[in-house]
């Protein structure tokens, strides 16, 4: 069981202008990887999830995938706010073909949002809405799941219990990580995916690679306070 | 040198121990069902859209479904008062109310339809972020809903006007809705079509839209084709809404509509409705959330 990318290429034009973010790039996610993304911003770490989700479509190459995946943890475009918390675990239930109460009860549990799950989103504090979001993603088990910086949601206790769920995610899938938190890549992956150079560049050796990549940070941001 | 120290520790792993996890009231999710086929995959995700939907129209009130039916019939008590004062263009033995809910109705229908497919398109609607999704699956759901409500509230307006207006019952029923429907898939053809090639083109739905506040003027709402002059027939003819609303009145009252052509409909909508979802899987990749 795998995600494989084969010869991928995307490109974005924004006001007339080319941005070629892949070219012919070719990735294999099996089973039971843990696979870190960094980069700079507009490197193309989102869009490499949302095209290994299969939302955004790349211009060439092709996607294979025979595990299922997950819509990008922490990502909250999908809930609606004007609905409750309650409505909107429905919905998801019903997309993904399960129990809806299942969802409800677990969703709640897990969130600690209780009699809030009755009220529409836009009610809820930030901190109430990342909690339903984690809470959401959590709900359903996939053979690969993707987070893109999602980790930091609510308090301290939450955050908490949610590396913790992301790490029984991690034992027993696959958990594909976006993060700029270096830290939760070394703790997190065994391998490492850096975007921003000429071509993207996986490596084994992830703390090694990380390291590198905090010094070419470090340099480039001197030089710029130069 | 790095100013961001790294660590590699296991706090998590630890935390992740079964008793940990127990302790935070942290379990595993349901596990991802086994894989539907395509069909059953397809309505599970109509579904769940509709019902999102419906949920999200009237999430805001109570009244909501009140005000849905409300409103057109406010909007056809209007109607009925203007054509009383300016009647000359309906034929004297062709009932009124008949002459309204076989043209403006029909007409709402193309254009609400259009509108809404062209809505749902324009959008980059979060919910493409789920795999499952597409913004086909958006259109479609939409048009679905769209059309439930327009025909729920089309049957009560035509209640309203046969019991209010002592209008006479329509002769043929079915052929009467079939030609409402037929507006509204038109409607949905048209503006798949838009709403794909907007994807390259966004300006093209803003150039359209003159020409549709035209169109309600040569679609038979304010005129029956029989009243106009005959060298005018063939300039009209190619508007399909107009062949609709003449069907509608033939079905509905037995009167000879000199243009009337199913064929001509039904041909037209399989054109447009295959070219729509040409261009659509055409286009599919400039879509994004």
């Amino acid at each position: 069981m795998s995600i494989e990318l084969i010869k991928v290429s995307k490109t974005y034009v924004t006001l007339g202008r080319r941005k070629t973010v892949f070219k012919d790039f070719s990735l294999t996610i099996p089973r039971g990887l843990n696979l870190g993304v960094i980069g700079a911003n507009g490197t193309g770490k989102s869009t490499l999830l949302s095209m290994i989700a299969g939302s955004i479509h790349p211009d060439g190459g092709r996607i294979k995938r025979d595990m299922s995946v997950s819509w990008p943890i922490g990502y909250s475009g999908g809930v609606s706010t004007n609905l409750t918390g309650v409505v909107n675990c429905r919905f998801l239930a019903r997309l993904y073909g399960r129990d809806p109460e299942e969802i409800v009860r677990f969703v709640t549990e897990f969130s600690e949002l209780d009699d809030y799950m009755e009220w529409p989103v836009k009610t809820y504090s930030s901190g109430m809405r990342s909690r339903l979001n984690f809470a959401l993603s959590m709900a359903i088990d996939f053979d690969c799941t993707l987070v893109d910086e999602g980790m930091g949601a609510g308090d301290q206790f939450f955050r908490t219990k949610a590396e913790a769920a992301i790490e029984r995610r991690r034992r027993r899938s696959s958990v594909v990580l976006v993060t700029h938190n270096l830290n939760e890549v070394v703790r997190l992956c065994d391998k490492v995916l850096v975007l921003g150079g000429s071509q993207p560049e996986l490596s084994d050796d992830v703390e090694e690679r990380v390291n590198r990549y905090s010094d070419e940070m470090s340099r480039r941001r001197d030089e710029l306070d130069a | 040198m790095a100013d961001i120290e790294l660590v590699r520790d296991d706090s998590a792993r630890s935390l992740a121990d079964n008793s940990t996890v127990a302790r935070l009231g942290v379990s595993s999710g349901p596990a991802v069902p086994a894989k539907a086929g395509p069909f059953q995959f397809q309505y599970r995700v109509l579904k769940a859209l509709i019902l999102r939907d419906l949920a999200s129209r009237y999430a805001h009130s109570r009244m909501g479904p009140l005000l849905g039916i409300l409103l057109p019939v406010l909007t056809f008590a209007v109607l009925i008062f203007a054509f009383k004062l300016r009647g000359k263009t309906v034929p004297s033995e062709f009932p009124l109310g008949v002459f309204i809910m076989t043209g403006y109705p029909l007409w709402q229908a193309f254009q609400s339809t259009y509108s809404k497919v062209i809505g749902a398109a324009n959008r980059s609607d979060p919910l493409l972020m789920f795999p499952q999704i597409t913004q086909l699956d958006i259109i479609i759901s939409t048009i679905i809903l769209d059309a439930a409500i327009n025909t729920v509230v089309y049957l009560a307006l035509v209640l309203g006007v046969v019991i209010l207006l002592s209008t006479p019952l329509p002769r043929d029923p079915v052929g009467v809705l079939l030609a409402y429907w037929s507006c509204a898939w038109i409607g949905a053809a048209f503006g798949l079509i838009l709403a794909s090639a907007a994807r390259l083109f966004p300006l093209l739905p803003n150039l359209v839209n003159p020409f549709m506040r035209f169109g309600m003027w040569v679609s038979g709402v304010v005129f029956m084709i029989d009243r106009l002059p005959t060298w005018t027939w063939p300039y009209l003819k190619w508007n399909p809404i107009l062949h609709a609303v003449e069907g509608s009145r033939e079905l509905w009252t037995g009167y000879e509509s000199p243009i009337f052509d199913p064929g001509y409909i039904i041909s037209l909508g399989f054109v447009l409705t295959t070219t729509g979802f040409v261009l659509e899987r055409l286009t599919r990749r400039y879509v994004g959330p």
